[in-house]
C-alpha cells in the first residue's frame, strides 16, 4: 500500500541544489534505509518528506494528499522525525523531552492517557531509570534514545528517522532496529537515513541509495553487491551471504 | 504510577509550589509597599482608608499616590520580564530581553526625541517628581513610537533574510547601538535643563505611575500573558530547534515573529511610561528558569509573578532608602541584578544554558 509519494522532487539550499528530480515511493509497513555518502542528500530528503523543510507544492504526498495542504498538527499526527543531532537551549528532563511528542493531541494539559503512552516508551527505549535527568547531561546514545522516544510518542503512522543508531552501542542499536522491525509490523512506514550497511542489510526491507541528489539504485538487499558500494562510495568491499542475509566488510578505499 | 510519572509529578509540584510562593510574596510586599513612605502613616491609617473611613489626606496619599505606583511598579516588573522570558525562548537564546533587542534604547530615544526637538520636558530638581515634563503624554507617545521602530527594523531584517535567533539577536544590537547614538547625539544639542530631563529619564523610574498608566498597562500586559501562555507548548518545543519544532507541527515563523512583535508591545509600553528600567527582563526570568527548568508553563507565569515582586522590591527600597530622596528605580534594579545575575551564572549547571 503506497503511503509517500515523491512526485518530481527538487530542493535547494539557497543557489545549492541538493536533491534532483526524485521519483520514489514508500510503502506502509516496509523499513526504507537510505545510504550514500556524506552530503549525498539523505538528510535533507528525509526534511523534505516530514515538510520540515518547505517544499512545492504536488512534490510530496502521504496517503495520496499533497503535503503542503496539511496542517501542521495534522502532520505532526502523521508522521515522527528524529533528527541527526539536536541541542536544547534550556534544557528539558528526558520525560519533558518525550512528552513533547504528546504536543499535537494536547489540549490545555496532559491527561492519564498522555502519561500512559510515555511510561509505555519509556519502558521500550530502556529510559525508565534515567527519566528525571536532563537531556544535555546524557551520553550521545542516551540522547538518541530520548528523540526516538519523543517521536514514538508522537504515534505517528510514519517515522523518518536520521541515523538513529549513529552513536548507540551494539545491543541498543539492534534494540532500536527490532522496536522499528516490530512497528513496520504494525503497518508503519519507516524511512531511516544510516550509513551502516549490515544494518541497513539486515533490518530493511528496502534500500534507496543516493548520490549527489539523485538515486543511484533502489531495490531490495540484493542491490548490495560489490560494484554498487564501489561505484557509490569508492570503497572496496567483500559481501558474504550469511543465514540468508548479507554481511558487507570494507577493504580498503579506492 | 510509575517511577517515573511520579518523578516528574514530584517535580510539577515542587514548580507549582515555586509560582505559589511567588504569589504569596507579591501580595506581602504590595502590603509593605504601601505601608511604606515619606508621609508618616501608620498601617492602622491604611487600614482604615480601606475601610472608607479614613480622613482626606491619608486617602490621598494611599488611594492616588501608593496604590497606584505600587501596582504599577508590579505591573511594569510582569510585562518587561516575561518579555524578556518570552523572548529568550522565541530566540533560543539566554540573551534574549528588551535591552538586547534594542528596544528599550529606542524608547530612550524616543523620549529624548520628545524632550529636544519637541521641547515636552525640563527638570528642575531631583525630587520624586523630578522631571517637569510640560508634556508627558508626548514623550510616552513618542518613546512607543520608537520602540515600535526597533521591533519593525527587525523585523524587516527577518523578513529579507532569515528568522534565525542568531540574526534576530545581531540586528537588535545594532538597532539598541544606533539609537543609543542618537540619544547621544540629541544629548550633545540639548539644553541644560533638557539634558537633565533625558538622563533622569533614562535611568527608569515609577515617579510618573498614575491610575492612567495602571490601567494602560493592565490593557496591554493581560492579553500579552494570555497569549504567551496560550503558546507554551509551541515555545516548549522549539526550545529543542526549529526542526524539531516543525516535525510537532509549529508553525516556527509566524510563532516568533508574532511572539516578538506582543513582547515588544508591552515592553514599549512599560519603558515609554517609566524609561529604561534594567535588569528586570534578563535576570528574573533566569532566576525563575533555575527553579522550573525550561517547561514554558511555569516559566512564563513565574516570571510574571516573580518580575513584579522583582520590581516592586526594587521601587520600596528606592522609595525608602533615603526618604525624602526618591532614587529611580533603575539604579536599584541594576544594583540588585547585575550580582543576582553574576551569581546565577557562577552558581547555574552547566548544562541549563
Ligand atoms: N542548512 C543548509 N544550508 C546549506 N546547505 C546545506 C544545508 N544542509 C545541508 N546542506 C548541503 O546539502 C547537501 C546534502 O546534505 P545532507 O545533510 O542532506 O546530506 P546527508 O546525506 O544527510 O549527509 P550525512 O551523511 O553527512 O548526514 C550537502 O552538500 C550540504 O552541504
Ligand atoms: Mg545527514
Amino acid at each position: 500500500m503506497v503511503k509517500i509519494r515523491v512526485e518530481g522532487l527538487n530542493f535547494s539550499y539557497r543557489t545549492k541544489k541538493v536533491i534532483k528530480e526524485l521519483d520514489l515511493i514508500f510503502d506502509s509497513g516496509k523499513i526504507t534505509a537510505l545510504i550514500g555518502p556524506n552530503g549525498s542528500g539523505k538528510s535533507t530528503l528525509i526534511k523534505c518528506v516530514g515538510g520540515i523543510l518547505p517544499v512545492k507544492n504536488k512534490a510530496v504526498f502521504i496517503d495520496d494528499k499533497d503535503l503542503t495542504l496539511l496542517s501542521g498538527n495534522t502532520k505532526a499526527r502523521l508522521m515522527g522525525y528524529v533528527p541527526q543531532q539536536e541541542r536544547q537551549v534550556f534544557s528539558s528532563t528526558v520525560f519533558e523531552t518525550i512528552l513533547m511528542g504528546r504536543k499535537p493531541y494536547l489540549g490545555w494539559s496532559p491527561v492519564a492517557g498522555d502519561y500512559e503512552i510515555i511510561n509505555h516508551v519509556l519502558l521500550q527505549l530502556d529510559l525508565e531509570s534515567i527519566s528525571g535527568e536532563y537531556l544535555n547531561e546524557l551520553s550521545g546514545g542516551q540522547r538518541q534514545r530520548v528523540l526516538i522516544g519523543r517521536a514514538l510518542a508522537q504515534q505517528p503512522e510514519i517515522l523518518l528517522l536520521d541515523e538513529p543508531t549513529a552513536n548507540l552501542d551494539l545491543k541498543h542499536q539492534l534494540e532500536v532496529m527490532q522496536i522499528l522491525k516490530r512497528l513496520a509490523a504494525m503497518g508503519l512506514t519507516i524511512i531511516i537515513a544510516v550509513h551502516d550497511l549490515n544494518l541497513a542489510a539486515k533490518y530493511c526491507d528496502r534500500v534507496v541509495m543516493l548520490e549527489n541528489g539523485r538515486i543511484f539504485a533502489s531495490g531490495d538487499k540484493q542491490i548490495f553487491t560489490t560494484e554498487n558500494i564501489r561505484k557509490l562510495y569508492e570503497v572496496e568491499t567483500e559481501i558474504m551471504e550469511k543465514n540468508g542475509s548479507k554481511v558487507i566488510i570494507p577493504l580498503k578505499p579506492l | 504510577m510509575s517511577k517515573a510519572l511520579y518523578t516528574y509529578k514530584k517535580l510539577l509540584f515542587k514548580k507549582r509550589l515555586f509560582l505559589a510562593a511567588g504569589g504569596i510574596l507579591l501580595l506581602i510586599f504590595a502590603i509593605i509597599g504601601i505601608n511604606l513612605g515619606a508621609a508618616e502613616l501608620k498601617a492602622a491609617d491604611v487600614y482604615h482608608v480601606f475601610l472608607g473611613d479614613a480622613d482626606e489626606v491619608s486617602r490621598q496619599i494611599i488611594l492616588n499616590i501608593r496604590l497606584p505606583r505600587v501596582l504599577s511598579a508590579i505591573l511594569a516588573g510582569m510585562a518587561l520580564s516575561v518579555a524578556g522570558a518570552a523572548m529568550q525562548s522565541i530566540l533560543r537564546n539566554p540573551l534574549g530581553s528588551p535591552f538586547t533587542l534594542g528596544i528599550s534604547n529606542a524608547a530612550a530615544f524616543g523620549a529624548a526625541l520628545a524632550v529636544v526637538v519637541f521641547g515636552a520636558g525640563t527638570m528642575n530638581s531631583n525630587s520624586s517628581d523630578a522631571v517637569l515634563i510640560e508634556n508627558p503624554y508626548l514623550i510616552t507617545v513618542s518613546a512607543f513610537v520608537a520602540s515600535l521602530m526597533a521591533t519593525v527594523i527587525i523585523l524587516v531584517v527577518i523578513k529579507l533574510r532569515d528568522a534565525s535567533p542568531e540574526t534576530i539577536i545581531l540586528t537588535g544590537i545594532m538597532a539598541g547601538s544606533l539609537f543609543a547614538a542618537g540619544t547621544t547625539a540629541l544629548q550633545f544639542f540639548a539644553e541644560d535643563v533638557e539634558l537633565s530631563a533625558i538622563v533622569f529619564w533614562t535611568f527608569g523610574d515609577l515617579g510618573r505611575a498614575g491610575w492612567r498608566e495602571f490601567w494602560v498597562m493592565m490593557t496591554v500586559l493581560a492579553p500579552t500573558l494570555l497569549y504567551f501562555i496560550y503558546h507554551r507548548w509551541s515555545y516548549n518545543s522549539m526550545d529543542a530547534g526549529d526542526e524539531t519544532a516543525r516535525s510537532l507541527g509549529v508553525n516556527v515563523e509566524k510563532i516568533r515573529i508574532s511572539g516578538l512583535i506582543v513582547a515588544s508591545l508591552s515592553t514599549a509600553v512599560a519603558v515609554a511610561f517609566f524609561g529604561i528600567i534594567a535588569f528586570v527582563g534578563l535576570v528574573v526570568p533566569h532566576i525563575v528558569r533555575s527553579v522550573t527548568g525550561s517547561d514554558e508553563r511555569f516559566v512564563i507565569p513565574a516570571s510574571a509573578v516573580y518580575g513584579g515582586v522583582f520590581l516592586l522590591i526594587s521601587d520600596t527600597i528606592a522609595r525608602t532608602v533615603i526618604s525624602p530622596v526618591v532614587l529611580p528605580v533603575g539604579i536599584l534594579t541594576s544594583f540588585i541584578g547585575a550580582p543576582l545575575f553574576l551569581f546565577l551564572l557562577i552558581k547555574k549547571r552547566r548544562s541549563q544554558w
